[in-house]
């Protein structure tokens, strides 16, 4: 550690002024990208909602080093007990154990989340960018249609999308995802608008390049920033979802565990007033996980751009 | 303001045609006999009688004639006969209505009115640490799906403490459905939708009323030594309420998407509840008679949202 960083000197500016050893006062030019991870790392809340994910997304993934249980291993001889040394969490009504439904539960939930925003992020930026690009009637047509889904409650049409094509994991993924797209393209439509009449887009256009490279090659890397900020409050929106379809029985089905579905047993009276240990758990992995996933789009958000509305 | 409106009417109108046409064509791709839905499956209905029912239906028909035939049936309300475990649409939708309705209306109230009360503290004492509590809360109140709100509401307040009653809109029996029971009864339901409108009308109004505050008609205000509780409500929160009832309107679709959960946990008998019930019985006419009053519900509200822009800001002029 020779040089002391004076970056808070010039929160925003491009050029960092860097003090070495001897007193000597040096410029250095500093990428809009490390700037951007600066300003994010100042974000206390942002990187506190970091280290609640990574050890959740952790806890997920290495599961099976974790606990000596499997998720789905019925022990009837300890059913619905308390959480104790053996079992951390205690067990439900066929003997699971709940501390290893939990974790093995966050695969799933997870994975739905990353999933869905992936698929609505790819049917987002290719609607909001032919809107966007094209103009006219394109962008007519596709705004009025995103204005159609946005004004509908998402779960209402989750919920009848859910029934006609049947539940399971790979379903709920794509429903998610295909209902999801209107806030992303409406992202890229409004920043493709804003860059479509700029020089280098029209140095392209005069050079030949056809319209579909364009788009990938310049609009989109354009809209890389809204559509990250986009990305990480879109998985805390389909986890949400998730749960809130499985809750109703019609997601993630059994044995399969989600933090949806180990919330269906609460609807039964007697199992949310006498094992509260059973559903519990699985609702503070959600609210954990939303809120340090809500965190992180914040700093995202400030640190890309403070004046981004989303 | 008469042709603005008459014109949003108009222009809803065909929004409206076009979600019945994407959830009818969506319902026919669904599985399943759709006549299953009238009769038990250890008692399958008799050809003769079955045939009726798909006449009627018009099952046998083009779905393009199908749709028009269901939509000239809805014009005339009616929705869809009556099913094996539920009245006919129309009627079930009607007597679900008021009691979603009620739900909705208390949770907005109760969300908006302690909303607006915490963002005009939060702005006044700005960095207090009142405010940063306020600050936690709302991320909390926002991250908090209605259906886990709701499990913990149960357990707390009316399973562990027995403050509230723990499910339905009444006691059954005689004493039961008088205001006083209706309420003891809608308290905790609302409140728990009403947390996430609390937390978010809360931000909304802080942003809002710290803009205002900055304004120079309120050093004008100050300067002739006006009151500040005149200065905050009567200057700052008359105009921070413009941006704020937009953000309203823009509540209406969660606000309902939410009835789905509570009205399940808390046995509501609201359009949430049976619209759970219908999608697990398969209940097709029903899921579509819910899409179209939600629909309706919700470009009315928009439509109300935007009447009511244009009477607290007089600059916004409709021609």
């Amino acid at each position: 550690m020779t040089n002391r960083d004076l970056a808070a000197a010039t929160p925003d500016g491009g050029v960092v002024a860097t003090m070495d050893a001897e007193g000597r006062v040096a410029q250095k030019i500093v990428s809009p990208g490390r700037l951007a991870m600066r300003r994010f790392f100042r974000h206390k809340l942002a990187v506190f909602g970091m280290v609640v994910l990574v050890l959740i997304v952790a806890a997920a993934i290495f599961a099976p080093w974790l606990t000596s249980y499997g998720p789905n291993e019925i022990d009837l001889r300890a059913r619905s007990q308390g959480p104790s040394a053996d079992h951390w969490f205690g067990t439900d009504r066929t003997g699971r154990d709940v501390f290893a439904r939990t974790i093995y539960a966050g695969r799933i939930s997870l994975a739905v989340g990353v999933v869905a925003v992936m698929i609505s992020v790819f049917i987002g930026a290719l609607l909001g960018s032919v809107a966007g690009y094209f103009g006219g009637i394109w962008d007519t047509l596709i705004m009025r249609f995103t204005d159609i889904i946005m004004t509908f409650p998402a779960i209402v049409a989750i919920l009848t999308l859910a029934a006609i094509a049947g539940p399971g994991v790979r379903n709920i993924m794509i429903i998610i995802g295909v209902l999801s797209w209107p806030v992303p393209a409406r992202l890229v439509r409004s920043r493709l608008l804003s860059i479509r009449n700029q020089e280098y887009i029209h140095a392209a256009q005069a050079l030949g390049v056809p319209s579909s490279r364009i788009i990938i090659k310049h609009a989109l890397p354009n809209s890389l920033d809204v559509l990250l900020v986009y990305s990480s409050l879109g998985i805390a929106n389909a986890i949400l979802l998730e749960a809130g379809l499985s809750f109703l029985g019609l997601g993630v089905q059994p044995p399969t565990s989600s933090w949806g579905n180990m919330l269906n047993v609460a609807r039964n009276v007697s199992v949310l007033e006498s094992e509260p240990w059973t559903w519990l758990p699985a609702g503070l992995a959600i609210v954990a996980t939303v809120l340090a996933v809500n965190f992180v789009g914040d700093g995202l958000r400030d640190a890309l751009d403070p004046r981004m509305k989303l | 303001m008469g042709s603005y409106i008459l014109r949003r009417i108009l222009i809803s109108i065909p929004m409206l045609l076009v979600i019945t046409i994407i959830a009818f064509l969506l319902l026919q791709l669904a599985p399943g006999d759709p006549i299953s839905a009238y009769s038990p499956p250890e008692a399958p209905l008799p050809p003769e009688q079955r045939e009726a029912l798909e006449r009627q239906l018009g099952l046998n028909e083009p779905i393009w004639t199908r749709y028009f035939y269901w939509l000239k049936e809805a014009l005339q309300g009616n929705l869809g006969p009556r099913s094996r475990n539920f009245a006919p649409v129309g009627e079930a939708i009607m007597s679900r209505l008021g009691p979603t309705l009620l739900l909705m209306v208390s949770a907005l109230a109760i969300g908006i009115g302690l909303g607006l009360v915490l963002g005009v503290i939060s702005a006044l004492k700005k960095y207090s640490i009142l405010d940063m509590v306020l600050t936690v809360f709302a991320f909390l109140g926002v991250s908090f799906p209605a259906y886990l709100g709701g499990l913990l509401g149960l357990y707390i307040f009316a399973l562990t403490l027995g403050w509230a009653p723990a499910g339905g809109m009444s006691t059954a029996g005689a004493a039961g459905g008088g205001f006083v029971d209706v309420t003891r009864h809608l308290i905790l339901p609302a409140s728990i939708i009403a947390l996430n409108y609390v937390a978010s009308t809360m931000r909304y109004t802080r942003s809002a009323m710290l803009e205002v505050l900055d304004q120079d008609y309120i050093r004008t205000a100050r300067a002739k030594g006006l009151k500040e509780n005149a200065i905050v409500v009567g200057h700052a929160l008359k105009n921070a309420l413009m941006p704020i009832i937009t953000i309203i309107g823009s509540y209406i679709p969660n606000l309902l998407g939410g009835a789905v959960f509570i009205e399940s946990i808390f046995g509501w008998p609201g359009m949430g509840r049976l619209f759970v019930d219908a999608v697990e019985a398969r209940h097709y006419p029903m899921v579509m008679g819910l899409i179209l009053i939600l629909a309706i519900l919700i470009l009315v509200v928009n439509l109300l949202t935007d009447v009511a822009y244009a009477m607290v800001d007089p600059r916004v002029r409709y021609d």
